[in-house]
């Protein structure tokens, strides 16, 4: 017997709702934290915040994407008080999104509370840029 | 004549401008106890001034420490230490060594408690859930300790998420993931 789009239509939407339910559930993973970073920093050098965060998997993506105008790049990179002193850092000129990765390669970050540092990159010579404004979307805590 | 007035006042001006950056960024040779860095409004101690701030936010501690442990003289290794690609870090917020002397408080109490030396027996079931049990009763205390920024609640239930992921106690999940040697050594400060 064929169905009419009209009988099929409330098995259809429920299909769609679960269907977008499944994406958003994959899309923003449970524990996954997002803030937004700004600052002032002066150009390549490292500056550490001491606003602590905590990743909750063995296995944490983190990453950022970058707001701003101009040449040059925004790097993040996270100080692990577990030991790590070989930070993770990721870089990416402004507009974009980069994930975080360790110097082994890994990009993962595992348990445990860190802080942020931010270096940001220019190619300004002479005596530099001055101060340079920054804002970075931050996500942290996501299962890998 | 008004042009050559309006120029020798911008020069002025762009001098004193730069005078002023200067001066916010090696302010303080002087007084090593104030972060002589500033970026729009962020303090930052540079890397020669982080052992001076650490003696002094750590004297006169707010907190006691467990029998026996002191602070290092020396800011921990985590200050000293900290690179990637050669590069080291060449501000530190202020702040951050007080955020750090409570995280050096907390792992030398962790560390007491997962090592007690009365008749529980270390390792033992017993002796973990001893242990959570002073690490949840000193918890208040640590978020109230200069430099924290964590919420209680927040960083109970995160800690408790890691330890049921790992398959130990939250006193030894929090102790690993978060007290490595370049915070804290037991018996011997790190960074002295």
């Amino acid at each position: 017997m064929k169905k009419s789009i009209w009988t099929a239509l409330p098995t259809l939407s429920a299909a769609i709702v679960a269907g977008l339910l499944l994406n958003l559930g994959l899309a923003a993973p449970a524990n996954a934290n997002e803030t937004t970073l700004s600052g002032s920093a002066y150009e390549n050098e490292w500056y550490a915040y001491q606003t602590a965060r905590t990743n909750t998997w063995a296995k944490n993506e983190v990453w950022y994407s970058t707001q701003g105008a101009g040449g040059g790049s925004l790097a993040i990179g996270l100080l692990h008080s577990g030991g790590s002193v070989p930070f993770a850092q990721g870089a990416q000129g402004w507009g974009g999104t980069q994930e975080t990765v360790y110097e082994n390669g890994n990009p993962w970050v595992g348990y445990g509370t860190f802080y942020i540092a931010v270096y940001i990159e220019t190619q300004c010579g002479g005596s530099g840029c001055g101060l340079i404004p920054w804002t970075a979307d931050f996500w942290y805590n996501v299962y890998y | 004549m008004q042009r050559q007035a309006w120029l020798a006042a911008a020069v002025v001006g762009a001098v004193a401008g730069g005078i002023a950056i200067g001066a916010a960024q090696s302010a303080n040779a002087s007084n090593s106890d104030a972060p002589s860095l500033e970026a729009n409004g962020h303090k930052f101690y540079a890397p020669g001034q982080i052992d001076g701030a650490w003696r002094a936010v750590t004297k006169d501690y707010p907190a006691a420490l467990p029998a026996g442990v002191t602070f290092p003289r020396k800011a921990p290794g985590f200050f000293h230490d900290a690179a990637t690609g050669g590069d080291k870090i060449q501000g530190w917020e202020d702040g951050f060594p007080a955020t750090i002397a409570a995280q050096y408080w907390r792992c030398a109490w962790l560390y007491d408690d997962l090592h007690p030396t009365s008749s529980i027996d270390a390792g033992s079931a017993s002796a973990s859930a001893h242990a959570d049990a002073l690490a949840q009763a000193q918890l208040q205390q640590y978020v109230g300790l200069p430099g924290v920024s964590l919420g209680e609640s927040q960083f109970s239930s995160d800690m408790a998420t890691i330890a049921q992921k790992m398959g130990v106690s939250k006193a030894q999940a929090e102790y690993q993931v978060n007290c490595g040697p370049e915070i804290y050594v037991p018996g011997n400060g790190a960074g002295e």
